[in-house]
């Protein structure tokens, strides 16, 4: 087991201890499965042609989880919550397949019934809390519409108290002066304890984090990450983690989802994965990252750069960069996801192989 | 095995891809935006008849011929020659062919917004590019010239100098080159100011480029578009200012063919002859509109935040 | 809660715009002596020479230069621009006696609510037809109903508004015989005056309040405001409309600045007693008086209004606001 990046707070780490089934990352235990994604498929118009950002992703997402997804830029991890968010236009955004919250259907149900999902049972905090945040309305203001708009008939003082409390529960100091203040005058990391406690202020189901520290600094993370597992464990909610910080994986998640040219490359216990990946993206990720017991070795970095989603290439998607490159993997449809442990899968060739330690 | 080097990276070449658009993209969004293509056609169209002017038509824009006065569209007059003339317009209060006039009116009032443009365009450009690219005093008196002068309306500045100098072709594209200057100088200067501290021009600097190479190479460049656009949407200005000046009185004098001239003309028989009234204003009206379609269309397609979604 | 630096901004402000006043005036005063003289074109040319020069002392024209402009900046602090000899002038000048003179200010002045109720009426006009037309159009980018609402006010802002006016006299009032051709008093005499005078604020505010609100609606905290489940027409409302306010309102200024300017030909047009109306009656009889004293006026108007556009501003923006 490697201990990757002991500088993030997550408080306890929390148990892999999974309950068993079916290897395949699709698996879907009918009765406290929270969030269903199922061969999502996101392509953007543009001027050259279509971007196809997410190319058949499916996962689910059990009551209380914490998962992880992990990738780098552009491998297609926040257009899937935004598509689950439904925060993407149609057009430009063409999605097909299937996301299913508590039985409805959040890509073809009405507006009005998304909408009424969206802030209240399922909530999002977002990478850049500054830009985040509406510069002409109180921090109170924004924290109180989402009583005034989930919960019709709320009055205003009601609102602004319940602001004034998640305030005080996300760590603000004098939350009852603040929340008459502009988030001009609020610092990154206050701002995202803002956009925390908007995001729990209806205590949802599911909280999506994208890359909710990448904006903050250094010094502000550790604590951003502390609070988000604090408030996971009080309120029971599932947390799904958007990040390219195998640190932030590890310390903070139970599973984790690979992702890299819009698909999920890889899925399964964070444990399991991170002592033995299996799939070479996640190793090379891995040993990407700087690690305490490797003080004297060299960084190795992925060579080249991920593809252009305008032309992504036969077969393994991964196959340009990767060290394991057979003959094999450069056509086709490339390898699926396939199961390869209790819990794990992988959509690499060699997988078995790297498990097995080859 | 290596993860070499050598490995073809499908696609990166696409983010060069990106950047550029070329000539064919931009020819490609026209086709497709027939509303404005329509008004660059009909610029083209009215640019060339106002060239052409003495060509295409075959009457006289200034000769009467009073015994053909006031005849509604389409109808014939038998012209001082002796010849049958055709008026698909009609004919004017002295009895000159509407569409004519029309045409050569286009001349007056295109020389008069593309003179004055062209003149104040280099005026306020160069200003405002100095005065951004120098700072301190010269930015200061360059600035509060161009705050005071927009203090006062233009149109009204241009209404009392035309009533001290009168009026006349010159005069005008004298007086609106001298009140309009400031929205270019204003414009220039913005664009520099962002670009004189932009990591490029640094890098420009550190590599020993002088002043006036940083200016002409690195920041002219940038403006290009923006300033087209801004030219072509004070062109369309100018023709509805030198119409309302004319029409008033202060501006092109009798007989020259200026649009808002045969406006005010027509005014005058506005129950007996609605021709002649309605179509100065439609030239001028749709002048103007094809103007602004097309630098809004313009605006649109240069903007790199918006480009490509209307590139798609 | 106007802080103190609001405060002495507001001075500062108010101080700019009264050197202004002083410029564009002093300006006009020596431009005005450029066309010849004044008592000449009052008493016309079969008047004697001694004539002319008695005229020209009460005048003040005999007096240097200098003195003439000291006079007439004092004159315009306290609101005192110099008589006319010409306009509305009851009893004409009759040889051998002289003419009667009027103040010219309040000549001007009385012109003023006239000016107001137009300006008023279409400014107003004007931001209710455009606010929605623009938000509306930015909530359906590139629709068939956006781009109609593009064409349309990009329609707005080409046309000639003597010439629209003249076609809506000829429609509605010769045609149509459903409203008066020109005069003032009642409100049907307003609508085409306004209509006329509003097509072009109505097309550069919808453009701006489109623009603005697709800039607005582009930001990451308007998606954010949908990952909460904010309706569209709060976000529209209140979310994007709030940050979109100053484009917006700063044009709504600069077209409150071009209506002053438009009343000019089209109280003309249509016979409206306003100070537009009688800077063109000024201008025609070369009556300099009178035209110092409505440029004045004109000159004055549009300071105040961007003005107030400049505390508006403040009052929009929070971070100017609380500093």
């Amino acid at each position: 087991m490697v201990d990757l990046n002991p500088a993030a707070e997550c408080g306890e780490r929390p148990s892999s201890s999974e309950p068993p089934g079916s290897a395949a990352a699709t698996v879907t235990p009918p009765t406290d499965v929270a969030l269903a994604v199922s061969d999502l498929r996101v392509a953007f118009e543009s001027p050259h042609g279509l971007v196809r950002a997410v190319n058949g992703v499916s996962f689910s997402i059990r009551r209380g989880e914490t998962v992880g997804i992990l990738g780098e830029s552009g491998s297609g991890k926040s257009v899937s919550v935004s598509a689950v968010m439904g925060l993407l236009d149609r057009p430009p955004a063409h999605i097909t397949g299937d996301i299913r919250f508590r039985g409805v259907d959040l890509l073809r149900a009405p507006a009005r019934e998304t909408r009424r999902i969206r802030g209240n049972r399922i909530s999002m905090v977002f990478q850049d809390p500054v830009t985040a945040l509406n510069p002409s309305l109180t921090v109170g203001y924004q924290i109180g519409e989402l009583f005034r708009v989930h919960r019709p008939g709320t009055s205003r003082r009601y609102a602004l108290r319940e602001a004034v409390e998640l305030m005080d529960r996300v760590g603000i100091p004098s939350a009852r002066e603040r929340v008459h203040g502009y988030p001009h005058e609020l610092s990154g990391g206050m701002s995202q304890r803002i956009m925390i406690a908007m995001a729990i202020a209806l205590k949802p189901d599911i909280l999506i984090a994208d890359e909710p520290t990448t904006a903050l600094d250094v010094t502000v993370q550790a604590q951003i990450m502390a609070l988000l597992a604090e408030l996971r464990r009080e309120t029971g909610m599932a947390l799904i983690l958007i990040t390219h910080d195998v640190g932030v994986v590890s310390e903070c998640t139970e599973r984790v989802m690979v992702m890299y040219a819009g698909r999920i490359v890889e899925s399964g216990p964070t444990g399991a994965i991170l002592a033995r990946p299996a799939h070479p993206y996640t190793a090379g990720l891995m040993s990407s990252m700087p690690r305490a017991e490797m003080k004297n070795r060299r960084l190795v970095v992925i060579e080249g750069a991920p593809p252009v989603m305008t032309a992504i290439p036969p077969g393994c998607a991964f196959h340009p960069r990767c060290g394991r490159r057979r003959p094999l993997c450069t056509g086709g449809g490339g390898p699926g996801l396939r199961g390869v442990a209790e819990e794990r899968a992988s959509a690499c060739h060699f997988a078995a192989e790297m498990v097995a330690g080859g | 095995m290596a993860a070499s080097s050598s490995v073809s990276r499908p696609g990166t070449t696409g983010e060069e891809r990106q950047a550029r658009v070329t000539a064919r993209d931009l020819a490609a969004a026209l086709a497709r935006d027939w509303v404005v293509l329509l008004a660059v056609v009909f610029l083209v169209v009215l640019v060339a008849a106002a060239v052409l002017a003495h060509l295409l038509m075959p009457y006289d824009p200034l000769l009467p011929n009073i015994f053909a006065g006031r005849r509604p569209p389409f109808s014939e007059t038998r012209g001082l020659d002796g010849g049958v003339q055709l008026h698909l317009l009609g004919t004017d209060a002295l009895g000159r062919d509407m569409l004519t006039r029309l045409v050569y009116g286009a001349r007056a009032s295109l020389s008069v917004g593309v003179v004055a443009v062209a003149v104040s365009a280099v005026i306020g450009t160069t200003l405002g590019l100095f005065a951004g690219f120098l700072g301190g005093r010269v930015d200061t008196v360059v600035m509060r010239t161009v705050d005071a002068f927009q203090a006062v309306p233009s149109l009204l500045v241009a209404l009392f100098v035309l009533f001290i100098i009168g009026g006349g072709l010159v005069n005008m594209v004298v007086i609106f080159a001298l009140v309009r200057w400031v929205v270019y100088a204003r414009l220039a200067r913005g664009i520099t100011l962002s670009y004189r501290e932009s990591s490029y021009v640094e890098a420009a600097r550190s590599i020993g480029a002088t002043d006036l190479r940083i200016i002409f190479r690195h920041i002219l460049p940038n403006m290009f578009s923006p300033l087209l656009v801004l030219a072509t949407l004070e062109v369309a200005l100018l023709i509805l200012a030198e119409a309302g000046l004319s029409f008033l009185g202060f501006g092109l004098k009798p007989p020259e063919p200026s649009w808002g001239l045969m406006i005010a003309r027509g005014r005058e028989y506005l129950r007996e002859a609605w021709w002649m009234i309605t179509f100065p204003g439609l030239a001028v009206f749709l002048t103007t509109l094809s103007l602004n379609l097309f630098a809004n269309w313009l605006r649109t397609i240069t903007d790199p935040v918006q480009r490509w979604r209307w590139l798609i | 809660m106007i802080g103190h630096g609001l405060g002495g901004y507001f001075v500062r402000r108010l101080l700019g715009s009264a050197i202004m006043l002083l410029l564009v005036m002093s300006a006009v005063f020596f431009a005005d002596r450029q066309i010849g003289d004044p008592a000449r074109m009052v008493l016309g040319v079969a008047a004697t020479e001694e004539d002319v020069r008695e005229l020209r002392e009460r005048m003040g024209l005999e007096d240097p230069l200098w003195v003439q402009y000291r006079r007439f900046v004092l004159g315009m602090v306290q609101g005192d621009l110099g008589d006319t000899f010409r306009y509305g002038i009851s009893k004409p000048f009759a040889h051998g006696g002289m003419p009667e003179s009027r103040k010219t200010l309040p000549i001007a002045a009385e012109r003023l609510p006239a000016t107001f109720v137009l300006g008023g009426v279409t400014i107003v006009f004007a931001i209710l037809v455009a606010l929605p037309l623009g938000i509306y159009a930015a909530m359906r980018p590139r629709t068939a109903g956006d781009r109609t609402v593009n064409v349309l006010s990009l329609a707005g802002v080409s046309i000639v508004e003597y010439w629209f006016a003249l076609i809506l006299i000829l429609v509605f009032a010769v045609q149509l015989d459903w409203l008066p051709t020109s005069g003032y008093g009642t409100p049907a005499h307003v609508i085409l005056p306004a209509l006329a005078l509003s097509l072009r604020p109505i097309g550069r505010i919808t453009q701006i309040a489109r623009s603005s609100m697709l800039d607005e609606l582009a930001k990451p905290h308007i998606t954010a405001a949908r990952g909460r489940g904010v309706p569209i027409t709060r976000i529209a409302s209140i979310h994007a409309l709030k940050n979109a306010a100053i484009p917006i309102v700063t044009t709504i200024g600069d077209e409150t600045v071009n209506v002053v300017t438009g009343v000019i030909i089209i109280e003309t047009v249509f016979g409206w007693p306003g100070i537009g109306a009688l800077t063109v009656d000024a201008l025609a009889i070369r009556d300099v008086p009178l035209i110092e004293a409505t440029i004045f006026l004109l000159v004055l108007i549009v300071l105040g209004i961007n003005l107030v556009i400049d505390l508006a501003y403040m009052a929009l923006n929070p971070r100017v606001r609380l500093r």
